[in-house]
């Protein structure tokens, strides 16, 4: 059974009129002990999706879905109390910017020991030492002084170790990680990503990755979920995606990475920019970008097919679902259906 | 902490200064001089006017009698009154106590309920409660204070009864002034039903003099709230499944208290401002009405003195408010 199952996951916002769909239609499972990309450029829903899953959009927000199951229960049914304690504690989430993240006013002592108190129902001493713990877990030098620290006198990437710690403190089941490198300096990047993935395998957790940086993707990453304006538009497994994306978008991404523009003058680029909320497609979000569209791809927005490929094994091909009519081939052309 | 001290006190010299000067040069432009004014212009004797102005010093030049002022000043002489021949700091500090006891009981009564009101307003942002709150906020901001004064009278003292008109206290009692705050004052006499009236004549003023700062509070709590509720630290919170009542007491009011603080500083000013009019309007005998009287007379050095008394006590209240960002804000203290 998978830990998280989303099943048409859609949110909403503005007026109920002229809603703008910030996620539309989104599917995702997790299972314990996977890491799953979810991988899209600003913009595209990869963050609202999660602070949806955790109940944290505010109205006018609208968030809707056909199911939300995590660990067994049902979070469409459950009250706003009963989210709660579920938050921070089974699923825990890290964000972009842990400077920002972490509240100014307080030490970093008293923000963990704020989440092992309220879960954990620790005293004032116990729950002391298990921040001191945990701040030796993500590996914080001089841990114990840093109990004492505000988050103006830690470093960006000692921040995020102490978010990481935060979100660890009742041993989650789940830990979305969004953008958990971006702000960072390139070596320290390295550093907490190494740092999450063995964090991740030692407590057999489900990792979400939210990022757009593909090449942390396929480093750690098992599955992807490749988002556009809202939609998933291709899902596949780690390296498959790499090798044969089999979205257009999916391609273009790649393309845009510099490393493969490699002796040319310029980046590869995909001219315009993502729809939004009066200029949506009526058909394909993609269409008006892509070089491959065809009439019938401005008519009706296609759903997620599945895709078989004769030369995958039947795990990989089970994963592979492209939101495209005509779906790239081995050599990435697109296939003429 | 203590050198943040001393860095705040070395900039309040030049203040202390300004003050001063302005307070000097304000008085002496007025018309009129304090003789004058004593005597009458019709039954003065040229010969006794040369003499008195002399005698007070008065018939020197401006920069003169400024420069006597301040070597005075250094000397902790703020001079003597020339309506009453009483030191200055004597008649300030006897009625002192009763514009602080009325300035505490209004920030008592404004704070508390500023903050709240701003932050049900800042939580129930767009909502009818909100603009509600908003709504009287700016009424408050904008009345009058001698007009709002009079209309509460009116209704709680002359057609309600509740309260009574003016002073501090009944005429029955008999409370010596030992502290000089009738609340205290009453508390220690074993005068029964003294503290109950002291009481009684406060609250209608607390809440006129009040009624702006708790309006400025009031705002200044809701931005600043809805400012801090959009950060990046109160989503963690809330991802930690920490309770809403936690997250904006805990995390949200803490930060957003910074500017209100500044504004309650800044109140303080205008609190003694409004206490010229409060007290007033209340007979209340505080130095707010002495000033009053004072200029009235040109009483050139209990104007001079009460100003920069009132002055240093504003500088006094801005510091302590330096001191408490960083007792608030860990980012301040440890600034070096």
């Amino acid at each position: 059974m998978s830990l998280l199952e989303i099943r048409n996951l859609s949110v909403e916002f503005g007026s109920t009129v002229h809603p703008f769909r910030a996620v539309d239609g989104l599917d995702l499972t997790v299972s314990r002990g996977e890491i799953v990309g979810i991988v899209g450029e600003s913009g595209s829903g990869k963050s609202v999706t999660m602070l949806a899953l955790m109940g944290l959009i505010d109205a006018p927000g609208r968030v809707s879905a056909e199911r939300l199951i995590f660990d067994g229960q049902d979070m469409l049914a459950m009250s706003a109390r009963q989210r709660r304690a579920i938050l921070g504690r089974d699923i825990a989430m890290i964000f972009q910017d842990a400077l920002t993240s972490l509240n100014p006013a307080y030490t970093v002592g008293f923000q963990l020991c704020e989440t092992l108190r309220l879960h954990g129902g620790l005293s004032r001493g116990d729950a002391r030492r298990r921040a001191l713990e945990l701040l030796e877990m993500v590996e914080i030098p001089a841990a114990r002084s840093r109990l004492d620290a505000y988050p103006h006198q830690l470093s960006g990437g000692m921040s995020q170790r102490v978010m990481i710690a935060m979100a660890l403190a009742c041993n989650p089941k789940l830990l979305i990680a969004d953008e958990p490198t971006t702000a960072l300096d390139v070596t320290v990047q390295a550093q907490i990503m190494e740092l999450l993935v063995s964090l991740q395998q030692q407590h057999d957790m489900g990792l979400i990755l939210i990022t757009h940086d593909l090449a942390v993707v396929a480093e750690v990453a098992d599955r992807v979920a490749v988002m556009y304006a809202g939609e998933v538009v291709e899902t596949s497994s780690v390296p498959a995606i790499f090798d044969t994306p089999r979205h257009p978008y999916t391609q273009a991404l790649l393309a845009a990475i510099p490393e493969h523009s490699k002796g040319a003058e310029r980046l590869a680029t995909l001219p315009g920019v993502v729809p939004g909320q009066y200029d949506r497609p009526h058909g394909c979000l993609l269409a008006p970008r892509c070089p491959y569209a065809k009439p019938r791809c401005a008519e009706a927005r296609p759903p997620l097919f599945p895709f078989i490929s004769e030369g995958y094994t039947q795990e990989i091909n089970d994963l592979l679902k492209v939101r495209c009519y005509t779906p790239l081939s081995d050599s990435g052309e697109p296939s003429h259906v | 902490m203590f050198g943040f001290v001393l860095r705040r006190l070395a900039v309040v010299i030049p203040t202390f200064l300004g003050i001063t000067l302005l307070a000097f040069a304000l008085i002496h432009m007025i018309p009129g001089d304090p003789v004058l004014l004593l005597v009458g212009e019709r039954n003065l004797d040229p010969e006794f006017y040369k003499a008195a102005m002399h005698r007070l010093g008065l018939d020197q030049p401006l920069y003169l009698q400024y420069w006597h002022y301040l070597s005075g000043l250094l000397q902790g002489d703020l001079g003597t009154s020339i309506r009453t021949h009483e030191p200055v700091v004597k008649e300030f500090f006897t009625l002192f106590p009763a514009t602080v006891e009325l300035s505490l009981a209004a920030m008592l009564f404004a704070t508390p309920l500023g903050l709240v009101a701003g932050v049900v307003a800042a939580t129930r942002r767009g909502t009818v409660v909100d603009h509600g709150v908003m709504g009287a906020a700016l009424t408050g901001y904008s009345m009058p204070i001698f007009w709002w004064g009079l209309m509460l009278i009116m209704l709680f003292s002359v057609h309600l009864g509740w309260t009574p008109v003016s002073g501090r206290i009944a005429l029955e009692y008999d409370i010596e002034a030992k502290t000089g705050f009738m609340l205290i004052d009453t508390l220690l006499s074993d005068e029964e039903g003294a503290f109950l009236s002291a009481l009684h004549h406060l609250v209608l003023p607390a809440i006129v003099l009040g009624t702006i700062p708790l309006a400025v509070i009031a705002r200044m709590t809701r931005s600043a709230m809805l400012e801090v509720l959009r950060e990046d630290y109160i989503r963690t919170a809330r991802a930690k499944g920490l309770s809403r009542l936690r997250i904006i007491v805990v995390h949200a009011l803490r930060n957003a208290l910074m500017p209100v603080v500044t504004v309650i500083g800044l109140q303080v000013g205008t609190l003694l401002a409004g206490a010229v009019l409060t007290e007033t309007i209340f007979s209340w005998p505080g130095v707010g009405k002495w000033l009053i009287d004072a200029i009235g007379q040109r009483d050139y050095p209990s104007v001079q003195g009460g100003i920069l008394l009132i002055g240093t006590m504003i500088i006094l209240v801005n510091l302590l408010v330096d001191v408490l960002y960083g007792v608030i804000n860990p980012r301040i203290r440890h600034a070096r």
